[in-house]
């Protein structure tokens, strides 16, 4: 009589498992582009991305609301407003808002600087691209950031100032996700579009 | 002993640790790669191992592997130490799927103890070190939040004078092992009990580096192509160990021939010394490759 809950594919563990892989690898090699879908039975990845990493001991800030109930429900974080949040869930095709000021972490306790999973329609496509260099790169490597608005660029290099405090970005388009930890340099002159 | 596959127990959940373990697991690695050198904090769970026998790395290895990985376990480069074949039969137990292996060739995730593997490492396989003591600065500051401060400044001024005055007492740098090396330009991280030897392997290497302290519960990280330097002075530069004979000729392993490996001395009964690989895979496989070229049919 007790029916089963059905528990979507994100939220198994030996997917979560996957998903954690193919991150990890991601912040390993900034500006690779990861497949997610795989592991993902369709949903999207920036959900994805928050499955594999959030549970109740985190905070999640939703600028957008592209958070349901079921997903909050799902995976368990507590909401927060960006200036507390572990993680940040935004729309990237648009400009930040003035005032979002992310929690940077101090010289002590860097790793509480948050992770922002920026949402995007289309990450390889011809559109936004910045040279960048650092650990994980070899050499230099362009990269091309598809529907980014050039502005969260702009924002995450006064963000990443004082390494080693920063925030390290995660982009996903429907199925997709590359990585901008803060230890990457960018060349923010390579914009085109 | 080959790959080989084994059924756990139902009573265990994949990979032994609750799911929240993992992630919170999951989430310290995310930030030791995205800062790399980083000692990253997160709460060590009880391990049905004695702790400062490799808990930290343990956690890291059990929070990585999945169905389709492959894992080998060294201790001082040998896959067939009891504590290497506990290990790795430890994770074949818990976690469901996961093929065992002795070759580093074939592995996707290696734990290691006290060495860096001869042979390098590809892009698509991770090295978990057990580290016993993650802090380079306790020899030079006994208080945990000073330190950490002197880490987020890059303030290791301390850590050089130590160094300079060891210098200065024995004409060289002493460190034979946990050689404080510096990662990306900031963190000066402690690489574990590693030889000399081995800490140019950091250095822009293909793999991902990843280091546990299960009793300090801190995590840390060597990103693929990042610099990893040795702390020395322009006069007394960083040397690895030095393996050629009385005759200036540089020893060779007595079993596979290679010259190019970091040796193990042996002492025989009649008190005769021999020399080998450390890396006992990488001997094996030299092994092998000499005595099936070129017919290497039985190298199955
Ligand atoms: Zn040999």
């Amino acid at each position: 009589m007790a029916t089963t809950l059905e528990i979507p594919t994100i939220y198994r563990p030996n997917n979560q498992q996957r998903l954690f892989r193919l991150l990890l690898d991601a912040m390993a090699h900034p500006g690779s582009v990861a497949a997610l879908s795989a592991w993902t039975d369709e949903a999207p990845a920036y959900l994805a991305v928050l499955a594999a990493l959030c549970d109740g001991a985190v905070t999640i800030a939703d600028l957008d609301a592209m958070l349901e109930d079921a997903d909050w429900r799902f995976l368990e974080a507590a909401r927060a407003d960006f200036a507390g949040a572990r993680f940040i869930v935004a729309r990237g095709d648009r400009s930040p808002a003035a005032g979002l000021a992310p929690t940077l972490g101090d010289l002590t306790a860097p790793e509480m600087g948050a992770t922002i999973i920026l949402v995007i329609a289309e990450l390889v496509r011809p559109g936004l691209s910045v040279q960048a260099s650092g650990p994980g790169i070899k050499g230099t490597r362009e990269i091309s950031l598809g529907t980014l608005d050039q502005e969260w660029i702009t924002r995450r290099a006064d963000w990443v100032r004082f390494f080693p405090m920063g925030v390290d970005l995660l982009i996903c388009d429907r199925a997709r996700v590359l990585a901008l930890p803060r230890s990457t340099r960018i060349k923010s002159e390579g914009a085109a579009s | 002993m080959r790959a080989r596959r084994k059924r756990r127990p139902a009573s265990y959940g994949f990979g032994f640790l609750d799911e929240n373990a993992k992630k919170e697991l999951r989430r310290a690695l995310m930030k030791a790669v995205a800062i790399p050198g980083y000692q990253v904090p997160y709460a060590s769970r009880e391990m049905p191992i004695a702790r400062g026998f490799g808990t930290g790395g343990l956690q890291i290895t059990l929070a990585l592997l999945g169905e389709d990985d492959t894992v080998k376990v060294i201790d001082q480069g040998s896959d067939e130490s009891v504590n290497a074949a506990n290990l790795r039969k430890f994770f074949a137990l818990v976690c469901l799927g996961v093929t065992e292996t002795t070759r580093t060739t074939d592995a996707t995730v290696i734990q290691t103890r006290h060495r860096i593997p001869e042979r390098r490492l590809r892009a698509d396989q991770i090295l978990v070190f057990q580290v016993p003591y993650p802090d380079p600065l306790v020899v030079v500051e006994a208080n945990a939040g000073k330190r950490r401060e002197m880490h987020g400044a890059a303030n290791y001024a301390r850590l050089w004078t130590k160094l300079y005055e060891d210098m200065v007492t024995f004409d060289e740098i002493t460190i034979s092992h946990r050689y404080p090396t510096r990662i990306a330009g900031h963190y000066v991280i402690d690489p574990s009990p590693i030889p000399r030897w081995d800490v140019p392997k950091l250095h822009m290497a293909d793999c991902l580096y990843l280091f546990g302290a299960g009793r300090e519960k801190r995590i840390y990280a060597v990103p693929p192509h990042t610099t990893a330097q040795p702390l020395s002075f322009s006069d007394v530069p960083f040397r690895v160990e030095d393996f050629t004979d009385e005759h200036g000729k540089r020893r060779a392993c007595a079993r596979c021939g290679a010259t190019g490996t970091f040796l193990d001395e042996l002492l025989a009964a009649d008190s005769v010394k021999s020399y080998h690989c450390s890396d006992i895979d990488f001997c094996t496989e030299t092994l092998k490759a000499t005595q099936c070229a070129p017919s290497s049919k039985s190298a199955a």
